[in-house]
C-alpha cells in the first residue's frame, strides 16, 4: 500500500493542503474573534467579507485604483463602518438576547448585506474579471521553499495574516485591558459598566475590529474565486465553522490549527484515497460519495463527537435554561367579541380569495397562489420546530426534498398514485428527521442549527446524487417529472382542482398543528423551552420530545415538498430545496410569526406573491388601473426582497413571536381599549386592555 | 441577497447542466447531400413578396395584422457565471428580427419582441406560466440556467426556441426547439479523441463535478471514449475524476499532482469556464502548463480567453455552432457578422444562439404558410429533416431529434460533427480549416475513422 516516496507524497499533500487550510484558518479566526468580542455566532461573517471584497474589486479592478487607497477604503473604512452600524443599531440592543435570536439575526444579515451592497453599488460579477489580491502579481509569482510545491504571493499573504492575527489578537486578549474589557462586555455588560468600563464604546470597538478583520479576510480570500459572488463566502464560512468549533468558538490558536488541519486532512484524503481504492474496493463507496462532501462531513462529525461542543451549551448560553416560556398566541387572549369579529373577517376574506381564484384568476395567479398555499404547508414544519419546540433547523429543505423525490421515485418505478406516494414521502422524511435528530439532540441552540445545516449540505452533496434518490441517469435524460394525480372522480391535472387539494392539505395540516400546540405534546414543548431541568423533574423526556418534534416537522416538510413537486410537475430540486433555500424559509417564518398557522400562511404568501405584487408592480398597476401608469422604476430588483426580509429578521430578538403576532397583539389591545372607551367603562387597570402590555417585550408578557 | 445567494447557489447547480450539455456529443443531422441551405435573405424575399395581401389571422396569440410578438425569458440577475446571457441573447434575436423586418417581415408582419423577462435564475416556471396566462405571445425564446418552465410551455403548445443546455427538460418535447438537438450526454464521441490525436497526446484525463449528474456522466463518457478509441489513436485513458468540488473552493492541487504523476498531456473537462481557469493556473503553478492541453466545454468567450491567453494557449474549445472565425461559405455567417457589426453587437456565444433561435422561429412560421398558427408552426419545423438555421448549426432532423440519441449512437443523426476552435495568442482559430470548419464522422459506423471536413454539415 505504501509505495516508495510515500513520505514525499505526504509532505507534498501537506503543502498542498496548506493554502486552502490557511483560508479556512483565516475565516475561523475571524469567526472566533467576532464571537469572543460580541457573543454573536456570526454567520454574516461571510457577508461582511464579501462586501469588502466586492468593494476592493470594484475599486481595484473596475476603477483601476492603486492597491493602497482601494485597500484603505474597502477594509479600513467600509468594513469598520459596517461593524459600527451593526453594533449601534442592532447588536447593542441584543446583548442579553438568546444565542438563537442572535443567530437568526445573523442569518438575516447574511441575506441582506450583500444584496444591499450590490444594489447600492451596482456591483455584478463579470466572467473573466478576476479578483486580485493585495500584492502585485499575487497569483502569478510563486515561491517554492521545499522544491515540492510552490505558494503564490496571495497564498503566502493569507498565511501570514492568519498567523499574525492569531498571535496579535491572542496577545491583545491576554495582556491588554482592552482585550479583557471586550470579553467582559460579552459576559456581563452591566457588571462591566459598574466597574467603570464604557460598555458601549468597548462593544463598538469590538465590532469595528471584527468587521475590519472580516473585510481583510474577504479581500485576501477573494483571489480564490474566479468570479465574486456572495454564496462562495458563505459556503467557506460553513466549512470554517468546523475549525472554529474545535476551539469552542473561543480559542484563536485552536481555530487556526483547526483550519490548517482541515485543509491538510482533505489534501491527504484526496491524495491517498484514490490509491487505496485500487487495493481495497470497499473504499470506492467513500471515494465516490464522500469526497465532495468532506468538509461538511467533518463539520457534522466535529459537532457530534468533539467533546468541547457536546458540553458547550452551558458555557455559551448560561441563561438558556431559565428563559421564560413564550406568551400564548394573541388569538387565545382576545375578547370573545373580537375573536368573533376576527373569525367573520377571516371567513369573508378567504371566501373572497377563493372565489377570486375559482372565477377570476388566470393560470398565472392560480399557479402562484397554489404555490403559496403549498409553501405555507412546508412552513408549518418550521412552526412546529421553531415555534413550538424552540429549536432552529436549517435542513427543512432536505426533508421537503425527500417528499418530492419519493413521489418521483414511486411513480417512476412503480407508477404509484402520487398522492399515496406523497404520504409515503412524508413518512420517510419523518423517519429521516428522527434519525438525524438522534446524534444532535444534546447539542441544542446554535449548535443544533449548525448541525442541521451540515446535514443539509451533506444531503445536497451526497444523497441527492444516489440514483434511488435523485434519479441518476433517469433524471439526466428525462428530469424528475411528476404527474398530477387523479383520485376517483377528481382530476387534479386541472389547476383549479389542484388548488382546492392544496388548500385541503394545508387546512388538515394546520388543524393538526393547532391540536399539537394545544395538546399535551405542545405543553411538554412549552415546558422544555421554559426549563429543561424543571421539565425533566416532572417526567418530561427532552430527548423523546425533541425526536418527536423533529419527526413531525420533517413529516410536514416532506408532505409539503411532495405537494410542491406535484404542483410543478417536477421535483426541481435545484430551484426548490437547496440548503440556502431553507435559510430563507426560516427567515420569512420567524420574521412574521413562527408560532401560528396564519404566520406560516403569510410567509407562504410573501414567498410566492411578494415578487409579482410588489416588486413587479402588479398591485400598484391594479391600484392605478393600468400597467402603463406604473412609474419607470418598476420592476424593482428581486434583491430588495432579501434586503427587506433579511433586515426584518432583526426584529426577531425583540419580538421572537414575529412581527405579525406582535402587530396583532398591539392592534388587539388598541381595539379593545377603543371598545372600552366607546362603552364608557374604561378600566385602565384591566391587564387585557392596556397598551403597555402590547409594547412590553415578549418575555414580560407571559400569560 | 439570500435571494441572490440562494438563487446563485441553485444556479451553480444549474450550471452543471450547461457543462454537461457542452460535453454532450455534437451530433448533427444527416448532412445528406440533398440538404439545401437557404439563406435568410432568400427566404425573406419569398415571404415578403406578396406584401399586404396576406389574410387576417384571428385568435392566435401575439399575432396582429402588423406584428408577430414573442416573449424572451432569460437569466440576468443572479447569474452565478457572470457571463452575458439574457442581454446578449436578446441582441442576437433583435439583430435577426431587424434584418428580417427590413426584408418585409413574414407574411406581411414584423417580428417583434414583446416582453423580456429576467427569470432571476429560480423563477423560470413562474415566468413561463405568466406568458401562457398573458396569451399575447406567439412564441417564446429562452436562454436560462434552470429550465423549469419549458414543460409548461410545451404542454401549452407554444413554440419555444431555446439555448439548449438542458437535456432533461427538452427531451421528448415537440414544441421545444434548441440551437442544438436533444442532447446525448452519455454518447461516446470521436471529436475529443481526434483533438487528442492531433496534438500527439498519449495520456488523457477526464474531469467532472461530483455534485452534478450531467457533469459526472459527461466526464465518464469522455473517459470511456478514450478507452474505446484510445488504442486507435495512440492515447490512453489515464485519469478520471468525476468527483470534483463545484467551484473548486479548495483548489485542485492534489488532482493536478495526480494527473502529472499519471503523465497526462490532454485533459478533457466537463467544468465551467471559471473552473478551467483555476485548473490551468494550478498546472501553471506546478510547472506543467506547457506540457498539457485542455479541452474547454464552455469557454467560447473571446474576452475571457484574451484575458488568460498564456494559460490557455493551444487549448480546444467547442462552440455548438459554426465559429465566428470560420469562412462560412454557403451559410449565413457573413450576414450574421455584418448585422452584428452594424448593430455594435459583441461576438458572443449567446448572441449567435439568439440569432439561430430567431431564425428557427422565422422558419417555423414561414413553413406553416400564410394562415399559420402556433401548432402549424410547430408542425412545420418538426417536418424538417435537415434543418441548419442557415448553415449555422449541424443539420437537425426535427422529425426524430426531440428524443436523445442512445449512448451507442442508435436513433441519432447520420453524422457526428464538431467545429472546435483552438486558442492561439488569446484568440480563437478554427481547428479544421476555416473553409471546412466541421469535423464529421459517419454515425452508421461507430468505429474509429478519420473525420471528413465539411463546410456545412
Amino acid at each position: 500500500m505504501f509505495a516508495a516516496g510515500v513520505f514525499e507524497d505526504i509532505f507534498t499533500a501537506i503543502l498542498q493542503g496548506t493554502p486552502p487550510g490557511a483560508v479556512y484558518a483565516l475565516i475561523a479566526v475571524g469567526f472566533v474573534l467576532t464571537y469572543k468580542t460580541s457573543g454573536v455566532f456570526n454567520l454574516a461573517f461571510g457577508a461582511q467579507a464579501y462586501v469588502s471584497a466586492a468593494m476592493y474589486f470594484k475599486l481595484r479592478v473596475e476603477d483601476e485604483w492603486h492597491i493602497v487607497p482601494a485597500l484603505v477604503i474597502s477594509v479600513f473604512v467600509l468594513a469598520p463602518a459596517i461593524g459600527l452600524i451593526l453594533e449601534r443599531f442592532i447588536f447593542r440592543h441584543l446583548r442579553t438576547a438568546s444565542a438563537v435570536s442572535k443567530l437568526v439575526i445573523a442569518i438575516g444579515l447574511t441575506v441582506a448585506l450583500p444584496a444591499l451592497f450590490d444594489l447600492i453599488s451596482g456591483f455584478e460579477a463579470v466572467a473573466g474579471l478576476t479578483p486580485v489580491g493585495i500584492i502585485e502579481n499575487g497569483d502569478s509569482v510563486f515561491y517554492d521553499p521545499f522544491g515540492l510545491y510552490a505558494f503564490s504571493r496571495d497564498e503566502l499573504m493569507q498565511m501570514i495574516v492568519a498567523l499574525g492575527a492569531v498571535l496579535g489578537l491572542g496577545l491583545m486578549f491576554r495582556f491588554t485591558s482592552l482585550g479583557l474589557s471586550m470579553r467582559a462586555v460579552v459576559e456581563s455588560p452591566r457588571l462591566t459598566e459598574l466597574a467603570g468600563v464604557p460598555a458601549d464604546r468597548v462593544s463598538a470597538f469590538a465590532w469595528a475590529l471584527s468587521s475590519t478583520f472580516a473585510g481583510m479576510a474577504g479581500v485576501l480570500i477573494a483571489p480564490q474565486f474566479n468570479t465574486l459572488i456572495a454564496p462562495d463566502f458563505f459556503n467557506l464560512v460553513v466549512i470554517a465553522i468546523a475549525a472554529a468549533a474545535i476551539g469552542r468558538l473561543v480559542s484563536l490558536p485552536w481555530a487556526f490549527v483547526g483550519g490548517l488541519g482541515m485543509g491538510i486532512f482533505i489534501a491527504l484524503f484526496k491524495t491517498f484515497l484514490p490509491r487505496w481504492t485500487d487495493d481495497y474496493a470497499w473504499l470506492d463507496i467513500i471515494e465516490d460519495n464522500l469526497t465532495p462532501a468532506m468538509p461538511f462531513v467533518i463539520l457534522f462529525a466535529v459537532l457530534v463527537f468533539w467533546p468541547g461542543i457536546r458540553h458547550a451549551r452551558e458555557g455559551t448560553d448560561p441563561l438558556a435554561g431559565v428563559d421564560p416560556p413564550p406568551p400564548a398566541p394573541i388569538a387565545s387572549e382576545r375578547s370573545a367579541g373580537l375573536t368573533m369579529a376576527t373569525r367573520v373577517f377571516g371567513v369573508v376574506f378567504f371566501s373572497f380569495i377563493l372565489s377570486l381564484m375559482f372565477f377570476q384568476a388566470d393560470a398565472f395567479w392560480i399557479f402562484l397562489v397554489t404555490q403559496a398555499v403549498i409553501y405555507s404547508t412546508i412552513y408549518l414544519s418550521i412552526t412546529v420546530m421553531t415555534g413550538l419546540a424552540g429549536q432552529i433547523s436549517l435542513c427543512q429543505g432536505a426533508f421537503a426534498a425527500i417528499g418530492g423525490f419519493t413521489v418521483f421515485q414511486m411513480f417512476d418505478r412503480f407508477e404509484m398514485n402520487v398522492l399515496l406516494a406523497a404520504v409515503l414521502g412524508a413518512f420517510i422524511a419523518a423517519v429521516v428527521g428522527a434519525l438525524v435528530s438522534l446524534p444532535v439532540l444534546r447539542l441544542g441552540g446554535i449548535w443544533l442549527a449548525i448541525a442541521t445545516l451540515a446535514f443539509a449540505y451533506f444531503f445536497d452533496a451526497v444523497v441527492v446524487k444516489f440514483s434511488w434518490v435523485g434519479g441518476g441517469n433517469t433524471s439526466l435524460l428525462q428530469g424528475t417529472r411528476v404527474p398530477r394525480p387523479t383520485l376517483g372522480p377528481f382530476d387534479f391535472s386541472n389547476d383549479k382542482t389542484f388548488f382546492a387539494l392544496a388548500v385541503i392539505v394545508f387546512v388538515v395540516v394546520s388543524f393538526f398543528v393547532v391540536q399539537l400546540r394545544e395538546g399535551t405534546f405542545g405543553a411538554q414543548l412549552k415546558a422544555l423551552r421554559g426549563s429543561e431541568t424543571a421539565a425533566e423533574s416532572i417526567g418530561i423526556s427532552p430527548a423523546k420530545s425533541r425526536i418527536i418534534a423533529f419527526a413531525v416537522s420533517a413529516f410536514i416538510a416532506g408532505l409539503g415538498g411532495a405537494m410542491l413537486s406535484i404542483h410543478q410537475e417536477n421535483v426541481n430540486y435545484a430551484t426548490n430545496f437547496v440548503p440556502l433555500a431553507a435559510l430563507f424559509w426560516l427567515l420569512l417564518v420567524v420574521s412574521l410569526s413562527s408560532r401560528t398557522v396564519d404566520g406560516a400562511l403569510q410567509a407562504g404568501a410573501a414567498f410566492s406573491l411578494f415578487d409579482p405584487l410588489i416588486l413587479r408592480g402588479e398591485l400598484f398597476a391594479w391600484i392605478l388601473r393600468s400597467p402603463d401608469r406604473l412609474p419607470s422604476f418598476f420592476p424593482i430588483s428581486g434583491k430588495w426582497r432579501f434586503v427587506l426580509f433579511g433586515l426584518t429578521s432583526v426584529q426577531f430578538a425583540k419580538h421572537p413571536e414575529g412581527m405579525l403576532e406582535y402587530g396583532k397583539r398591539k392592534s388587539n389591545a388598541r381595539i379593545d381599549a377603543w371598545l372600552v372607551r366607546r362603552r364608557g367603562t374604561g378600566d385602565d387597570d384591566d391587564p387585557e386592555l392596556t397598551d403597555s402590555k402590547s409594547d412590553a417585550p415578549v418575555e414580560e408578557t407571559t400569560s | 441577497m439570500l435571494g441572490r445567494k440562494r438563487l446563485s447557489v441553485l444556479g451553480l447547480l444549474a450550471v452543471f447542466a450547461l457543462v454537461g450539455a457542452a460535453c454532450g456529443d455534437d451530433d448533427s443531422g444527416d448532412g445528406g447531400g440533398d440538404e439545401t441551405t437557404t439563406s435568410a435573405a432568400d427566404s425573406s424575399e419569398t415571404t415578403a413578396a406578396e406584401g399586404d395581401a396576406f389574410p387576417t389571422i384571428e385568435g392566435v396569440p401575439g399575432v396582429s395584422d402588423d406584428e408577430i410578438a414573442f416573449s424572451v425569458v432569460g437569466i440576468k440577475e443572479g447569474n452565478p457565471l457572470g457571463t452575458c446571457i439574457l442581454d446578449c441573447y436578446v441582441d442576437g434575436i433583435q439583430a435577426f428580427f431587424d434584418y428580417q423586418n427590413e426584408q418585409g417581415g413574414v407574411f406581411g408582419r414584423d417580428l417583434v419582441i414583446g416582453e423580456v423577462l429576467d427569470d432571476e435564475l429560480a423563477n423560470n416556471q413562474a415566468r413561463s406560466v405568466e406568458i401562457i396566462a398573458n396569451d399575447n405571445s406567439f412564441g417564446v425564446f429562452q436562454a436560462t440556467l434552470i429550465a423549469s418552465g419549458w414543460g409548461d410551455l410545451d404542454d401549452a403548445g407554444i413554440p419555444t426556441f431555446v439555448w439548449n443546455i438542458h437535456a432533461a427538460e427538452s427531451a421528448g418535447r415537440e414544441a421545444i426547439f434548441g440551437n442544438v438537438a436533444s442532447l446525448c450526454i452519455d454518447c461516446l464521441g470521436r471529436a475529443l479523441p481526434y483533438e487528442a490525436q492531433s496534438i500527439g497526446a498519449t495520456k488523457v484525463a477526464a474531469l467532472g463535478y461530483g455534485i452534478s449528474e450531467n457533469s459526472k456522466v459527461c466526464a465518464q463518457s469522455s473517459y470511456k471514449a478514450f478507452e474505446k478509441y484510445g488504442p486507435e489513436i495512440g492515447a490512453e485513458a489515464a485519469y478520471l475524476n468525476d468527483q470534483m468540488e463545484f467551484g473548486l473552493p479548495g483548489g485542485v492541487a492534489t488532482e493536478v499532482s495526480a494527473m502529472i504523476d499519471a503523465e497526462v498531456d490532454f485533459v478533457t473537462s466537463c467544468m465551467d469556464l471559471n473552473a478551467m481557469k483555476t485548473l490551468a493556473q494550478e498546472f501553471d503553478r506546478q510547472g506543467y502548463i506547457d506540457k498539457v492541453t485542455l479541452h474547454h466545454p464552455n469557454s467560447y468567450n473571446h474576452g475571457f480567453v484574451a484575458e488568460n491567453a498564456a494559460l490557455f494557449e493551444g487549448d480546444f474549445v467547442s462552440p455548438g455552432f459554426i465559429p465566428y472565425e470560420a469562412d462560412g461559405e454557403g451559410t449565413d455567417l457573413a450576414l450574421v457578422l455584418e448585422r452584428f457589426e452594424a448593430s455594435g453587437i459583441e461576438l458572443t456565444e449567446h448572441a449567435m444562439v439568439g440569432w439561430i433561435n430567431a431564425r428557427e422561429a422565422f422558419d417555423a412560421i414561414s413553413g406553416a404558410g400564410e394562415e399559420f398558427d402556433q401548432q402549424s408552426a410547430i408542425d412545420a419545423l418538426n417536418s424538417e429533416t435537415s434543418y441548419s438555421a442557415g448553415g449555422l448549426i449541424p443539420s437537425i432532423d426535427w422529425t426524430t431529434q426531440h428524443e436523445p440519441q442512445s449512448a451507442d449512437g442508435g436513433g441519432g443523426p447520420a453524422l457526428e460533427c464538431s467545429a472546435a476552435v483552438i486558442i492561439v495568442d488569446g484568440v480563437f482559430e478554427t481547428f479544421a480549416s476555416p473553409e471546412t470548419p466541421w469535423n464529421c464522422w459517419d454515425n452508421s459506423n461507430r468505429d474509429w475513422t478519420e473525420p471528413e471536413q465539411i463546410a456545412t454539415p
